[in-house]
């Protein structure tokens, strides 16, 4: 019997130069959060980690949720995780959330993997 | 015909009172013996319908060598289990009766067959209390009840010789299919006692949800706060059974109000159960003695403690001075609140950006002063109300909340409350509330204005 099956959220892991990206498109609400949360496995390490959220549209409290979880979780491992280009309405959530004393937001990817300002 | 063909043949004609029997498990009737009902009327039924299964079970039975080899025994014995040796004993009484009314000289044994059934599984349900019976117990008791029956045929054997052959060829597969038929009843008994646990097992967690429900209404501010100088109204309507966002004020002392509105990340009764602790912990540190700020970094202690699921908090606190206006307030993370002025002007509420509760333990709340003007409304609410969803996918938003509010000037708390829910519930057409909805006004009379000052006259 085919499913229909339609794509909330997409995650894609890349590395550039380097410098691991994870890359969010979509939602991040309490729909997708457990399938985001549940690919942390696939990249949380030790290292530094840029979220790329520039393709994120949407984000809910659940959503917010699994950002601090994803970070407590690389923190854990001695590694850190910095968000790079949020965009519209997620970047209104993530300031009236004061999600930007939290976590590093850089404009775009390119500065979050310099770890310049 | 050899005895693999006459196993299937019996089978073949068990499938029609496997199907009946399905039909009576999904019926009234089965129900009510389920739940021990035995009235006579339900025994009666019983009774009647599986001595029905044991006539039919004869009318498709084999003629075989003067004998008739059947699944006649299957009825008495599916009796005897759902409702004990008396229904048991009379449905073999009907089959057996009609068993015999079709002569032949294997008669008696296939009297007796089935009222030996019926009796047999009637002892097992003394026995069981109602406990069911495994798969492998029911075919080894479909086996005993044909070895008994065996021993019938032996016993009144006449001509000896005759009922020995007849017995060689149609034992095993009367064994066979009466095995697969008592199989298959108690598989579909099991089905249905399992269907009904979980069901009343989902009935039972609805009911605790709406129990919770109430509690948690039960919770919020029983009616607005009204004053001659100020009136307090507010509304919460969750998306769930149960939910996260949360308002609450009350008065500090004869001038002072303490009010807060705050959304838990996430829904259901994980947020609702962070929802309960915050608000407890707020009510217990919301005192004259301590500033807004102190109250959240207060409560802000004991959620960080122990919080392994990362759940947080958005909160706006604010204390009011009733005669003067005056509002102190302190916010973590929660949407700044509008202003709207005697003018038809809305502003939003200057707030300093602090992380939610819950986070981090040495977060730093500020506390910010502002002035309610006479005849203003400050209102309080949480994203469920600016996130609001149209069919088309399009938000409520932030902008369409401040021209629905411009145009409310001069009404009452609880007015503004009303017309803004209303608002948003008509902006959502049918589309289900995805977020609970939660609204707070804070409205200070017009000293200006005749009518504020009703109350004082």
């Amino acid at each position: 019997m085919p499913v229909l099956k339609v794509t909330l959220m997409k995650i894609t892991e890349q590395n550039q130069n380097g410098c691991g990206v994870i890359r969010v498109e979509g939602r991040l609400d309490t729909l997708t959060a457990p399938e985001f949360d549940a690919a942390g496995n696939r990249w949380i390490s030790g290292g530094r980690q840029v979220l790329d959220l520039s393709a994120l549209v949407y984000i809910s409290s659940a959503g917010l949720r699994s950002l601090l979880l994803a970070q407590r979780r690389q923190s854990q491992q001695g590694g850190s995780l910095v968000l790079a280009a949020p965009v519209g309405l997620v970047q209104e959530v993530l300031t009236v959330a004061g999600f930007d004393t939290l976590f590093s937001i850089y404009e775009t990817v390119e500065e979050a993997c310099r770890g310049a300002p | 015909m050899n005895e693999l063909d006459l196993v299937l043949t019996l089978v073949e004609g068990m499938s029609v009172l496997i199907v009946v029997t399905y039909l009576l498990t999904r019926s009234q009737l089965y129900a009510a013996i389920i739940d021990q009902q035995f009235t006579l009327k339900n025994r009666l039924l019983i009774l009647l319908i599986c001595g029905g299964f044991s006539i039919y079970g004869t009318l498709i039975g084999v003629p075989y060598d003067g004998a008739i080899l059947s699944v006649r025994d299957l009825g008495p014995a599916f009796a005897g289990l759902v409702a004990g040796p008396w229904v048991g004993l009379g449905a073999g009484i009907i089959g057996g009766w009609f068993r015999y009314s079709q002569g032949g000289f294997m008669a008696l044994g296939g009297t007796l067959g089935p009222i030996a059934a019926g009796l047999i599984w009637g002892a097992v349900w003394l026995r069981r209390h109602g406990r069911p019976v495994s798969l492998i117990e029911a075919m080894l008791l479909a086996v005993l009840v044909e070895v008994v029956r065996t021993c019938f045929d032996l016993l009144f054997a006449d001509p000896l010789d005759q009922t020995l052959l007849v017995l060689s060829v149609s034992v095993i597969p009367i064994m066979l299919a009466n095995a697969v038929g008592m199989a298959i009843f108690v598989l579909m008994l099991g089905n249905v006692q399992h269907e009904r646990a979980v069901l009343a097992a989902q009935g039972r967690l609805d009911g605790e949800l709406s129990v919770a429900r109430r509690i948690q209404q039960a919770g919020l501010p029983a009616g607005p706060l009204s004053r001659a100088e100020m009136q307090v109204a507010g509304r919460l309507v969750p998306a769930l059974e149960v939910g996260g966002d949360f308002y609450d004020f009350f008065l500090l002392g004869d001038d002072l109000v303490f009010v807060t509105v705050g959304d838990v990340s996430g829904k259901g009764v994980p947020a609702a159960l962070f929802m309960a602790m915050t608000t407890s912990l707020i009510r217990s540190e919301a005192v004259p003695e301590a500033s807004p700020a102190q109250v959240l970094a207060r409560v802000n202690r004991h959620l960080c403690r122990n919080n392994e699921a990362m759940m947080f908090v958005t909160i706006f606190c604010g204390v009011v001075t009733i005669s003067t206006g005056q509002i102190t307030y302190a916010s973590a993370g929660h949407l700044p609140p509008y202003l709207l002025d005697r003018a038809g002007m809305v502003t939003p509420l200057v707030c300093a950006k602090t992380p939610p509760l819950g986070v981090r333990e040495t977060t730093a709340f500020l506390d910010q002063e502002a002035l309610l003007p006479e005849g203003s409304t400050l209102l309080l609410y949480t994203d469920g109300v600016t996130e609001a969803e149209r069919a088309d996918g399009e938000l409520f938003s932030t902008q369409h909340l401040c021209t629905v509010l411009s145009k409310l000037t001069g009404r009452t708390a609880e007015d503004v409350v009303s017309a803004v829910f209303e608002t948003v519930v008509t902006y959502q057409g049918g589309v289900p509330q995805s977020d609970d909805i939660t609204l707070c006004a804070i409205r200070r009379s017009d000293a200006g204005l005749k009518g504020d000052f009703d109350e004082d006259n």
